[in-house]
């Protein structure tokens, strides 16, 4: 039988002492973590200033590009993007081609679902990256996810209020789901952050005019939608104004205004939807001069 | 060489991995990272399983290539280490004998590790509302095992005349090389001048090249599964490799002198 002595009994004193302390170094550990990482969370300005913040948040912009370049790998289905080679004839190379698929190709339909992973990654890691978010949305509008796309631009919202492409797309899917007063509302305010003052020629300021146009051009067709031709007329002529020449455009203004204010019909949001669905079909479409599709 | 001696070496290697609890922590490991990554939300979408395959086949080639550095670096040393090495030779084993069975009980042990993650990848990938095609899966799993044969050519070449830590890191770092390096260098060759050009060729036709057992890209974005012949042809550049790798590991370990006094 074992003989139970005082150090047997000190022993397993500080045993349990040892196991009880090191619970409540843990957990005092885990909870100021967490309380940590909720204040990190909700200051910026800590996350701005100190070092660990802006290497932290270095480190998440960076894990952020890698994430976003991955799903630009699984759009083109694994095969990353083709750069100049040497050794093609080679055995090695012949053999890996055998095994590993190289030619350029795109997801489509449902199975775009499966890009959805890394933009989310994306958009966790840098929520200030509004083209993923964006790029999410054309792609879950594509899969016919308005609900879905819906909600990630409300999200995109929350931290970019006045970004005027999110309230673009916004006012899209409620065009799309036939809420068109929503849509209006939407769209005005998106006019009304789109600034196109300071433009010089340059590729944002070249994609802003494009995107007031668009804004503009479905704002035209609520308007002609309700009835409110003269309207329509004003945004189609602003449309002219900022690009000069577009007959399409000039057509339709001379045939809104042979029409009585007050009738609608809905033929320009109708165009309009219909010219989306053919957009989005193009998307599938390469660019990439030997694609095979 | 005896096939029968051969088996009986291998088994003790089996037996020993069984023993060590490294690869039940690696598994459980895997587990645990599969199921982190099943839990993101992606906008409330379903069925999305291809991120699971990639991240869970990168962690079972990662995995995999620890088990089978681990199990076999760590055979001819710790034979050495523990003065074990000495009654086996006494035996009718010969050196090749003993090596090619170190190297298969490891590759073995490795492989069936590796069966496990897969066979667990599948189960979660299911869950999740995904499925492997079959035919890829067997092919990919093929062409892992036959990888991992390779590692461990690898891992018992080094061992032969390195300690086991430093068999495992140059292991590592040429499995690695192999693995990472070596398929980049005709991008790289392209802008090389003329000395580097020829010090990379070499590096390029000398060094294993284990991209080719993977097939991972076949796997996560449903390309189908690779003809068998290529399959064949990838099969027999593995086995050629591992020969020539257990030959220089024969050679290195033929003539070594064992003793006693070298390891006090």
């Amino acid at each position: 039988m074992e003989t139970i002595t005082n150090s047997t009994v000190n022993g397993r004193r500080r045993e349990r002492f040892y196991g009880w302390a090191a619970v409540i170094i843990l957990w005092t550990t885990a909870f100021s973590m967490a309380c940590y990482s909720d204040i990190a969370k909700h200051s910026e300005h800590n996350a701005a200033g100190s070092t660990i913040g802006r290497l932290l948040s270095k480190a998440s912009i960076g894990l952020s590009q890698a994430c976003y370049e991955r799903a630009d790998l699984y759009f083109h289905k694994g095969v990353p993007h083709s750069s100049k080679k040497a050794l093609a004839d080679s055995f090695y190379h012949i053999l890996n081609e055998e095994i590993n698929p190289s030619s350029h190709a795109h997801r489509h339909g449902r199975s775009l679902a499966e890009i959805m992973p890394w933009l989310k990654l994306v958009t966790s890691l840098d929520p200030g990256n509004i083209e993923a978010r964006l790029n999410a949305v054309f792609l879950l509008m594509k899969m016919k996810e308005f609900d879905v796309a819906e909600k990630v631009l409300m999200d995109a919202r929350r931290t970019n209020p006045k970004d005027h492409r999110v309230l673009l797309y916004l006012g899209r899917i409620y065009v799309k789901r036939e809420k068109i007063s929503e849509a209006g509302q939407i769209l005005e305010t998106a006019l009304r952050f789109c600034h196109d003052e300071a433009c010089a020629g340059c590729d944002h300021c070249k994609d802003t005019l494009i995107d007031k146009r668009a804004i503009l051009l479905y704002l035209a067709a609520i308007d002609e939608a309700e009835g409110n031709l003269s309207q329509a007329v004003e945004r189609l002529e602003a449309i002219i104004e900022i690009f000069p020449g577009s007959h399409e455009i000039e057509t339709t203004i001379k045939a809104l205004k042979k029409r009585p204010d007050g009738e609608s019909s809905g033929i320009l949001l109708e165009a309009l939807k219909s010219h989306e669905e053919a957009e989005s079909q193009t998307f599938s479409s390469c660019t990439v001069p030997d694609c095979e599709h | 060489m005896k096939i029968r001696r051969i088996i009986t070496i291998a088994k003790t290697v089996w037996l020993e991995a069984l023993r060590r609890k490294d690869v039940y922590v690696l598994l459980i490991l895997l587990g645990i990272m599969i199921v982190a990554v099943m839990s993101l939300d992606i906008f409330g979408l379903g069925g999305v399983v291809g991120y699971v395959k990639d991240v869970g086949l990168l962690a079972a080639w990662f995995f995999g290539m620890v088990v089978a550095i681990t199990i076999s670096t760590r055979q001819l040393p710790d034979e050495e280490k523990a003065n074990t090495i000495f009654p086996l030779l006494a035996k009718p084993v010969t050196r090749a004998e003993l090596l090619t069975g170190k190297w298969a009980g490891a590759t073995v042990s490795a492989t069936i590790a590796m069966l496990a993650c897969y066979l667990l990848l599948a189960v979660l990938v299911k869950l999740k509302g995904g499925a492997f095609e079959g035919f890829t899966f067997l092919q990919c799993y093929l062409l892992h095992a036959w990888a991992i044969g390779v590692i461990c050519a690898i891992g018992i070449l080094f061992s032969t005349r390195l300690n086991k830590d430093a068999a495992a890191t140059l292991s590592y770092v040429t499995a690695g090389a192999a693995f990472l390096l070596i398929p980049q260098i005709p991008r790289i060759v392209v802008n090389a001048q003329c000395v580097q050009r020829s010090g990379l060729l070499v590096l390029y036709y000398i060094m294993p090249h284990l991209e080719l057992f993977d097939m991972r890209r076949r796997m996560v974005h449903d390309w189908g599964p690779a003809s068998w012949s290529s399959l064949l042809y990838v099969m027999i550049y593995g086995l050629v490799l591992i020969g020539l790798l257990l030959v220089l590991s024969w050679l290195a370990y033929r003539r070594k002198v064992l003793s006693r006094a070298d390891l006090f």
